[in-house]
């Protein structure tokens, strides 16, 4: 036998090669899964900026602001704005709370109780949606002065400069659950140094560390990276996750009153 | 075989091992797989990419349609707010109209009453010279009031006599009698004898002329309501006032018509542009500019849903009724009427009826077009501001057991022209017209002073009612202020008479007669020759004799001088033996002996018989209802007091005495008073008298028949009086009192003003005869021992009310046209008034197939809705689907009296803005969930009562629901408390400011409004729609609200979603987006809101079915089950 014998030189390079190319492959059908979140992500800001266009602003938990514009004060997970958003994504929420019911002891997947309902219908693996979803709605903000700010002057825009529009921003946290790409994708993007607050509580909460990824932020990362469901069938189960923010405008040149106030 | 198949494995294991292919296919299968992840990247986001396409179109055209709606909406608003301006303009000009067709109708009365008092009176002239026919005295309103001139030895007066007489100027144009030109007297009068008093006298003359000129037209007020008109025209001229504002009527109706007829076109018009905006949009947005246009709808189909209202005045039903369209009519109650009012304004806050009306009355209150009416508006006497122009004409009818006459006082409000339309509830006097206990004023008690309660106990309530306690409450003394006295007016007097009240004009004969026997007896006057001229009483006599004898009778007119003289009585008639001496100007001592009262006596007994003879004098047109009417048609009676209008005036007329130069002397020798001006330091009788005036007034003065100015309640005099009597005693004008210290000190005579001192003092304009009366006026009995008097009758006046409706003066101006705005009701804002844009456009993106990977479990009916795009995908099928949802809203400009937020447009039912719920105030629900589990459901506020005014005489009628009032309730007329929330919240179409919005879908799906929330254990089943509630059992379900304001049994009152079997409303499929685009415009209407979607998507057979595996049965998709939770 001599070097010149090329036989079985390509099975030996794919079995080197085969690691890597599995990652990539991976990572590929993990980025897959995210841009279609993404593009979930944005219709689920496009089908709650149209809820906003339809409910009375108190309606997605809005409040009004001195220069009368609304806003909701950050990013809320309660209102017609925010059931909007998870109507549509909780198709890709693939992710479970951490909620036990029936004293078993056990958030089994096939609980469809616990699902997110559409109408009489619980769409798989959604119990978790409301936890990652959370929309900001601002509505009629006032246009700010630039002037004002150079000439330091103080006055305040009129009802007539407020831009008559409705801006939601959501923000879906996305569960990155292939294997390998989702280490992959999480550490490039789902990591953060600092976690919105209103994130915050989600994910220290039952937060399991991820083996593999330590650090001095490692606790931060662990957090970051880790979801809030888990399955305790077999222990727990971390999930990498990311967080995708999406927004859409659309002008709405009137204001809504219902009377009376629709009860939430 | 083995050999082969070891064979072939062999070759392609050594294939391996040659690594022929591997790459390629490896690479094949790789990017395979890398394609398919990118194709179902690229299909979520092109179904997104449709999904709002469609969305965007969907929302454009429904808002397009809303926009289209709100701008329809706003203008039947400006229609109806113009409606409504123009009915109440059409009303006011109808009450002026109608007012100056009654001011016409009483000013020809007037005329009637007045020639006829003319005539009536014109017999009392005894004396004239030639050139006077008769003379009108200077009056108010009146007839002709006559001149009784004795002693008319105005002939031989040249040079010597410097007094002058104050006579009035007849309307004739004559002189003043025996003229006032000091260089051409003709006697017969007597003058003053005061130079600078000629001044005076012609100032007197010229603001006499001026009287009689304008009073004689008509009274002050009258004549201040008719320079209102302008001119009295006649209805044919083209030109008049009256015609004018006519034929402004004319427009005014007009124009109302119009507006009524431009509703239900606008209504029409906006619905086809609604439903063509929608379409236009939709294609519009639909097209992909890259494809065919042609083939580009192919692919969509659209449905489309526009509310169409119906005219509510089609078919006007029963207030209880449930409304067909969500348009209603106004109904024709005080409460919608108000609203309808209330939509002229443009004040942000709620407008009360008197801004619409400002002449109404102090109360302000009266509603509906029965109340409205216009009440003069009284000029009263300040005290200080003399002018006739502030004062009333007041005329003072005592009401006594000998004059029944009614005493109407001066704040009544009532003058000139007074138009009281229908069943007012005007009070005269606390006396309304349908009162059933009608009272007039009577008198006034006197202030005094009580000591004893037993005194007070023994005084009519009415004393008791003014009464204060003096002493820290004793119950001894009492003060009582002086107050008015109120008897109740028999039934039969509640016919109010019109025209002249007599008064018992033989009581002053009779004592005038005697005293004027005895004076003339022996001191005769002659006024022979006045008799006997041509044009002066002779002839008038003769006229009225003639005019009395019936027809071919053939009575010779006889002298009442021969009938005198064959009497055997002495008098004014003859002896022209007296008037020489008088004429030689010496003093009669007889004149001393005789007395005023015989003097009064003699003139009246005269007065009397002559009168007697050729007059019918009747005391009281009242005491004498067999009166022939026709020779006195002032005492006409109108029975019917319920009329709808009547119109007043006053008017008196006035017998003016003038005493002769005798009489004068005699009172200055009887009484040698200071105040009396006797002139004679030469020895000719020059005697300063002219009118002399007495009155007698409850308060005891003395009052003799003399003609004097009279004004207001007080009987002024007006008095040419010599000019030594300074003063006015007890600010009374002519006044004396009965008792003889006050004759020697207080004055016998007065004059209103002083006749010297500087010249305004001394000038009797106009403004200073403090009304424009004058009249006799002898009221209550008065003794005066002394003078032999014992009663003086008053005068010779009265009232005229003309009663009668209008039909006496008909036309067809009277009646305005009928205004028909359009109201919204709940049904508008609970689903019925929703445009509702569906559109569904088929997957042509083969890729988007593989968006139908996930699968949940089968067997229910959303199995087929389990796609991760199942939030837009028709169940089954290859075809997406969406649907918007778009009304106008309104903007409140009036809530809490200020704007709304800029842009706030309300979109839900607000019923505290149903005209309807007018009648039980608003009541409010607060919302709760209800046991189904559902999320809750939201239920509308109501809350009742009006004012909560306890006070029974308001206007204020309100349903207590607290107390269960069983009564029905009735709206609150005013304005005023709760009800000012209606007024605020007006939603319905008074409001311009409509804009669109678009709201959520579940809004369209539900049914009219309320229910009320009953259960199938309720005995109404499982409860009724709100608006198909009589009123009574609306009033029920919001009798039994408790503290929580839960109402119906305990139910809250709750919004419907209908399921399917409660309201199959039928579908309206889908249609194919291209061959409905202009084509088809036959969509079916809809019988109510667009509740449930059965979709029978078709394209060459299309189904929408289910592919229920458990069931091999196809079944029609309730697409709004699906999607009634849904937000999108």
């Amino acid at each position: 036998m001599t070097l010149k014998e090329e036989h079985g030189s390509i099975l030996l390079e794919a079995v080197l090669v085969l690691p890597i190319f599995v990652l990539i492959v991976f990572f590929v059908i993990q980025m897959t899964f995210v841009w279609t979140a993404k593009q979930m992500t944005y219709y689920a800001a496009y089908c709650g900026a149209r809820a906003a266009l339809v409910y009375n602003p108190s309606d997605y938990k809005a409040e009004q602001q001195d220069d009368g514009s609304w806003k909701t004060n950050g990013f809320v997970r309660e209102g017609v704005v925010h059931e909007a958003a998870c109507t549509v994504l909780s198709w890709i929420s693939w992710s479970l709370a951490g909620q036990d019911i029936g004293g078993l002891g056990i958030a089994h997947m096939a609980n469809d109780l616990l699902n997110f309902r559409i109408g009489l219908y619980g769409v798989p693996l959604s119990s978790n949606i409301h936890n990652q979803v959370s929309v900001e709605v601002c509505e009629f903000e006032k246009i700010e002065d630039a002037d004002a700010k150079t000439s330091g002057k103080q006055e305040q825009a009129s009802v007539e400069e407020q831009f008559p529009a409705v801006t939601v921003r959501v923000r879906f946290r996305c569960p990155l659950f292939i294997p390998l790409g989702g280490m992959v994708v999480a550490y490039f993007y789902g990591a953060r140094d600092s976690v919105p607050e209103e994130m915050s509580s989600w994910l220290t909460r039952d937060a399991v560390g991820v083996s593999g990824f330590t650090g001095a932020h490692g606790d931060i990362v662990h957090a970051n990276l880790a979801a809030r469901g888990n399955y305790t069938k077999s222990g727990n189960i971390s999930y990498y996750s990311m967080v995708l923010e999406e927004s859409c405008t659309m002008a709405k040149p009137y204001k809504t009153d219902t009377y009376p106030l629709i009860p939430q | 075989m083995k050999n082969r198949l070891a064979q072939y494995f062999g070759n392609r294991l050594s294939a391996l091992r040659r690594d022929e292919g591997f790459v390629v296919m490896s690479t094949l299968a790789i990017f395979l797989f890398i394609f398919i992840l990118c194709a179902f990247v690229y299909a979520v986001g092109e179904t997104i990419h449709q999904r709002i396409k469609i969305q965007n179109a969907c929302d454009a055209a429904a808002y397009s349609a809303a926009v289209v709606q709100a701008d329809g909406l706003s203008r039947m608003a400006v229609v109806n707010r113009a409606m409504s301006w123009s009915y109440v303009q059409m009303t006011n000009r109808q009450m002026d109209y109608i007012t100056y067709r009654w001011l016409k109708l009483t000013c020809k009365h007037f005329q009637e009453d007045k020639d006829n008092a003319e005539k009536y009176n014109a017999n009392l002239v005894l004396a004239a010279d030639k050139e006077l026919g008769y003379w009108a005295l200077l009056e108010a309103a009146v007839s002709g009031a006559i001149s009784i001139i004795f002693d008319l030895d105005c002939s031989g007066r040249n040079g010597t006599s410097k007094k002058i007489v104050h006579v009035a100027h007849g309307e004739e144009g004559h002189g003043w009698w025996c003229g006032l030109d000091v260089e051409d007297r003709k006697g017969h009068v007597i003058r003053l004898n005061h130079p600078k008093n000629e001044k005076f006298v012609n100032a007197v003359v010229t603001s006499a002329l001026e009287t009689v000129t304008d009073m004689l037209t008509t009274h002050e007020n009258i004549q201040k309501v008719v320079s209102l008109f302008g001119f009295i025209d006649s209805d044919d001229s083209p030109d008049g006032w009256g015609e004018r504002l006519g034929k402004l009527i004319d427009y005014d109706k007009f124009n109302i018509n119009n507006l009524n007829n431009a509703l239900p076109r606008i209504n029409n018009q906006m619905t086809a542009s609604m439903r063509m905006t929608a379409e236009s949009i939709l294609k519009s947005m639909l097209v992909d500019s890259r494809l065919d246009v042609s083939d580009a709808l192919k692919d969509y189909y659209i449905s489309i849903h526009i509310p169409e209202g119906v005219d509510p005045y089609q078919d006007v039903e029963q207030r209880s009724a449930a409304p067909k369209s969500f348009f209603s009519p106004l109904h024709n109650t005080e409460a919608e009427e108000m609203l309808f009012l209330n939509m002229a304004t443009a004040k942000s806050a709620s407008k009360s009826l008197p801004d619409h009306f400002p002449i109404l009355g102090p109360d302000g209150l009266a509603c509906g077009l029965d109340q409205w009416f216009i009440r003069g508006k009284g000029l009263y006497s300040d005290g200080e501001d003399h002018s006739c122009d502030s004062h009333p004409l007041s005329v003072s009818f005592a009401e006594s057991p000998d004059f029944h006459q009614a005493t109407m006082i001066r704040d009544e409000g009532m003058l000139g022209i007074q138009r009281i339309y229908k069943d007012s509830n005007l009070n005269e006097n606390g006396a309304g017209f349908l009162a059933t206990e009608r009272m007039k004023q009577v008198g006034v008690h006197p202030a005094q002073y009580i000591r004893h309660s037993s005194n007070f106990s023994a005084l009519p309530q009415c004393c008791k009612d003014a009464c204060e306690r003096f002493h820290n409450g004793s119950t001894n003394e009492y003060w009582i202020a002086e107050h008015p006295v109120y008897a109740k007016v028999p039934d039969e007097k509640k016919a109010v008479w019109r025209g002249n009240h007599l008064i018992d004009f033989l009581n002053i004969t009779n004592n005038l007669t005697n005293v004027a026997k005895g004076f003339l007896s022996n001191n005769s006057v002659s006024i022979n020759d006045n008799m006997s001229q041509k044009g002066a009483v002779e002839d008038r006599l003769k006229e009225i004799h003639d005019s009395q004898l019936p027809p071919g009778s053939n009575d010779p007119y006889t002298s009442p001088l021969d009938k005198e003289k064959d009497k055997g009585t002495t008098g004014f008639f003859k002896d022209e033996g007296n008037q020489e001496k008088m004429n030689a100007g010496g003093a009669d001592p007889s004149l001393v002996e005789s007395g005023v009262g015989k003097i009064a006596n003699a003139i009246s007994n005269v007065l009397g018989n002559m009168l007697g003879n050729f007059l019918d004098i009747h005391p009281s047109c009242e005491n004498e209802p067999k009166l022939d009417y026709a020779k006195y048609p002032m005492c006409e009676t109108i029975k019917d007091p319920t009329s709808a209008l009547y119109s007043e005036y006053r008017w008196g007329s006035g017998k003016w005495i003038c005493a002769t130069k005798g009489l004068t002397y005699l009172l200055c020798l009887a009484f040698d008073h200071p105040y009396i001006y006797c002139d004679y330091p030469s020895g000719e009788l020059e005697i300063d008298f002219g009118l002399v005036s007495f009155d007698i007034d409850v308060d005891g003065y003395l009052h003799l028949g003399w003609p004097k100015w009279f004004c207001g309640n007080e009987p002024s005099g007006f008095h040419v009086i010599p000019p030594l009597i300074p003063r006015s005693i007890s600010g009374r004008h002519g006044y004396m009192k009965n008792n003889m210290t006050d004759l020697l000190t207080g004055g016998f005579i007065r004059p209103m003003k002083p006749l010297w001192g500087n010249e305004k003092d001394r000038t009797f304009s106009r403004q200073e005869y403090e009304c424009c009366a004058m009249f006799f006026d002898g009221i209550t009995d008065c003794a005066v021992p002394i003078m032999g008097l014992v009663t003086w009758p008053g005068l010779i006046r009265g009232h005229a009310r003309i009663y009668g409706d209008d039909k006496e003066i008909y036309n067809n101006r009277y009646v305005g046209a009928k205004c028909k705005p359009w109201v919204l009701n709940e049904r508008f804002f609970a689903g019925d008034g929703t445009i509702v844009i569906g559109a569904a456009m088929k997957h042509t993106n083969p890729l988007v197939q593989l968006m139908n990977f996930w699968n949940s479990n089968a067997g229910t009916q959303a199995d087929a809705d389990t796609t991760v795009l199942s939030a837009f995908n028709i169940p089954q099928g290859n075809y997406m689907w969406t649907m918007s949802a778009a009304r106008a809203g309104v903007r409140h400009t009036r809530r809490n009296g200020e704007f709304d937020q800029e842009r706030q447009y309300q979109i839900t039912y607000d019923s505290t803005s149903d005209p309807e719920n007018l009648l039980y105030g608003s009541s409010y629900v607060f919302s709760q969930k209800d046991d189904s589990g559902d999320k809750g459901s939201w239920v509308h506020p109501v809350t009742w009562g009006g004012t909560h005014d306890d006070n029974p005489n308001s206007l204020s009628r309100y349903y207590n629901p607290s107390k269960k009032q069983t009564e029905v309730p009735i709206w609150n007329g005013c304005p005023c408390g709760r009800n000012a929330i209606q007024f605020r919240n007006l939603w319905n179409l008074c409001e311009t400011d409509w804009d669109a919005t678009l709201i959520p879908l579940r809004y369209a799906g539900q049914k009219a409004v309320l229910y009320t929330g009953g259960d199938s254990s309720d005995e109404k089943g499982k409860g009724q729609p709100f608006n198909e509630l009589s009123y009574s059992e609306r009033s029920e379900f919001a009798g039994n609200a408790d503290n929580n304001n839960k109402v119906g049994k305990g139910e809250n009152w709750v919004w419907s979603s209908p399921s399917l079997t409660d309201n199959p409303f039928v579908m309206n499929g889908w249609k194919p987006a291209k061959t409905s685009f202009f084509a088809d415009l036959a969509y079916e209407n809809l019988p109510g809101p667009l509740t449930t979607l059965y979709s029978t998507l078709k394209k060459d057979g299309l189904n929408l079915n289910s592919n229920v595996p458990t069931g091999k049965k196809e079944q029609t998709i309730d697409v709004f089950t699906i999607l009634k939770d849904r937000i999108l």
